[in-house]
């Protein structure tokens, strides 16, 4: 009995033994060479505000510096967001940037496209889309795109003038004779933004 | 109670506890052998981080979650699916060529293959959260490479005679990854790069859009990121150590870090454009075919000979080409070649 029990008392000793082995080591003795420095990389930001909490109840943020207002994503029926391509068309008069609210982004972050500038894009993009299939769509849109080349550079950027003189060239190409002498006209009429475009090779675009 | 009562209570206790001795010293046995591997050695990288598709060949964290990780999939996918080969007839896409070796979207897979190997979330090397914005102002970050910096790391590390390894810890897991080159290639993807924004919109019903990025920004991301990860000559250790110290600037060509914007934009044709980031610090590329040059040349690319592109992907594309133009000096002669063609060599 006593011999069984020494047995037994080694057998629970090794176990423990065995167990505390298995336990994680400490600090491991080679230094970790690689851990960030304090200097922060450089990073492409997607220039987008603070996002706010996806959680259904969140309650509704304040407005960002920009005074864009957030809302929450509760907004939508419980689902997420849709594609891309298959959320709702803008259908509204488009408002260009301004200037200051530009710089104000690039400042804020320097590496991402700004987000209005995107936004404006996209809107953009949606009105086209209308008006690239009928012509009253065209006729609306191709005003406020001479508006938009016409701007002074003091309030609407090159890069917005650019988009909006590409998209003048597109529809007068898709439609002939029904915006070609308005178009010519822009062309004369803003010879900065149509080198820069020129430049670009985007009067060049294939549909 | 008398003694051999006693005596046999005792005996039963003992026994008592050589049985529950037996049993966890059994336990213990069985939990260590099965533990020992996760304690003892860092599981293999094949099993721990997965292949993104068949085109792009970088390993993604398993932490990677969520849109971020949903966004980079789709991104990868609907970037192969695009046609920019053949361009049109006369379209000069030399740049494009020169910076990605080709002409097809391939190519660019095969370039961002070349440069970036893992991709991580926010803050998993860096330490930033989500909550931490070093850029300031509430923004979030898109995407960040990280591998240059640990590289340079790397090079003291190894001057020092230590082993320059990064441990990437997640939870109870830990990934070793041996640097050896500035092409570690470590990029960390921000809620940034997932995430869709609302935006105030005068629709007819009053309701808010929602300003969602397209492949076609998030690939460009990815491109400009890619770049970060050359670095045309080898550093010394005394160089890196300078850098961290703050003594001198890192060389514009390693790791093409990023400068000051100029005033203008000056055409081929002489014509000079107000540049609207002027000024700004850490916008713009600080020598040509730095990280915006190479974006460029894939927006001009994309832009003009994309086929298949909704609306909504070319103007993504046209305002990324006119905006990153502002960030790349020179820009439209730079894709001319006027000022020689880059060097996509990296140590």
């Amino acid at each position: 009995m006593k011999k069984l029990l020494v047995i037994l008392f080694l057998v629970f000793v090794i176990g423990a033994a065995l167990w505390l082995r298995g336990q994680p080591s400490g600090p491991s003795p080679e230094p970790e060479a690689a851990q960030a420095p304090s200097e922060a990389p450089e990073s492409a930001g997607a220039v987008t505000p603070k996002p706010e909490p996806p959680a259904g109840e969140a309650p509704v943020p304040a407005p960002d510096a920009l005074g864009m207002p957030q809302t929450a994503w509760s907004d939508l029926p419980n689902q997420d967001p849709p594609p891309v391509d298959d959320a709702p068309r803008f259908t509204g008069a488009l408002e260009s940037p301004s200037v200051e609210s530009l710089r104000e982004e690039v400042a804020r972050n320097p590496h991402g496209t700004p987000p209005s500038l995107l936004l404006y894009a996209q809107r953009m993009a949606d009105r086209m889309e209308a008006a690239m299939q009928t012509g009253d769509e065209a006729d609306r849109l191709f005003a406020e795109l001479e508006d938009c080349v016409r701007s002074p550079t003091e309030r609407v950027t090159i890069q917005v003038q650019v988009v909006c003189y590409t998209n003048a060239g597109r529809l007068s190409r898709k439609y002939g004779g029904r915006f070609k002498e308005r178009f010519e006209n822009l062309v004369a009429s803003a010879p900065t933004v149509a080198s820069m475009v020129k430049a670009m090779g985007l009067d060049e675009i294939v549909e | 109670m008398n003694s051999r009562n006693f005596v046999a209570k005792w005996n039963l206790g003992r026994a008592a506890f050589s049985v529950a001795g037996i049993a966890i010293s059994l336990a213990m046995t069985v939990l260590t052998s099965a533990c020992r591997d996760d304690a003892g050695t860092p599981p293999p990288r094949e099993d721990v981080l997965e292949a993104l598709n068949e085109h792009i060949r970088a390993k993604v964290h398993p932490a990677l979650q969520g849109r971020p990780r949903l966004h980079l999939v789709e991104t990868m996918a609907d970037m192969m699916l695009v046609n920019v080969a053949p361009a049109r007839p006369g379209a000069n896409v030399e740049s494009f060529r020169r910076v990605f070796g080709g002409t097809s979207m391939s190519n660019v897979a095969l370039f961002l293959n070349d440069r970036i190997k893992y991709i991580l979330p926010q803050g998993l090397v860096t330490g930033a959260s989500a909550a931490d914005q070093s850029l300031g102002g509430g923004m979030v970050v898109g995407a960040t490479n990280v591998g240059v910096p640990i590289y340079l790391q790397s090079v003291i590390a190894r001057a020092r005679g230590m082993n320059p390894v990064i441990r990437i810890r997640a939870g109870s897991r830990e990934d070793q990854i041996e640097i050896t080159s500035p092409r570690v290639g470590l990029v960390e993807l921000g809620v940034g790069f997932g995430m869709e924004t609302r935006f105030p919109v005068r629709t007819e019903d009053g309701r808010t859009a929602l300003l969602a990025h397209t492949w076609v920004r998030r690939s460009s991301t990815l491109v400009h990121e890619a770049r970060h990860s050359d670095c045309r000559v080898g550093v010394t250790a005394a160089e890196a150590e300078a850098v961290f110290r703050g003594e001198t600037q890192p060389r514009p060509d390693c790791g093409y870090p990023h400068g000051t914007c100029p005033a203008t934009i000056s055409l081929p044709d002489g014509t000079i454009v107000p540049n609207s980031a002027a000024g700004v610090e850490g916008a713009c590329d600080r020598i040509p075919w730095g990280s915006y040059g190479v974006q460029l040349a894939y927006l001009k690319h994309l832009a003009l000979d994309g086929r298949g592109l909704t609306e909504r992907q070319r103007a993504e594309a046209l305002t990324e080409f006119a905006d990153t133009l502002m960030r790349v000096e020179n820009g439209i002669s730079l894709l001319r070649g006027d000022f020689g063609w880059p060097d996509m060599s990296s140590i």
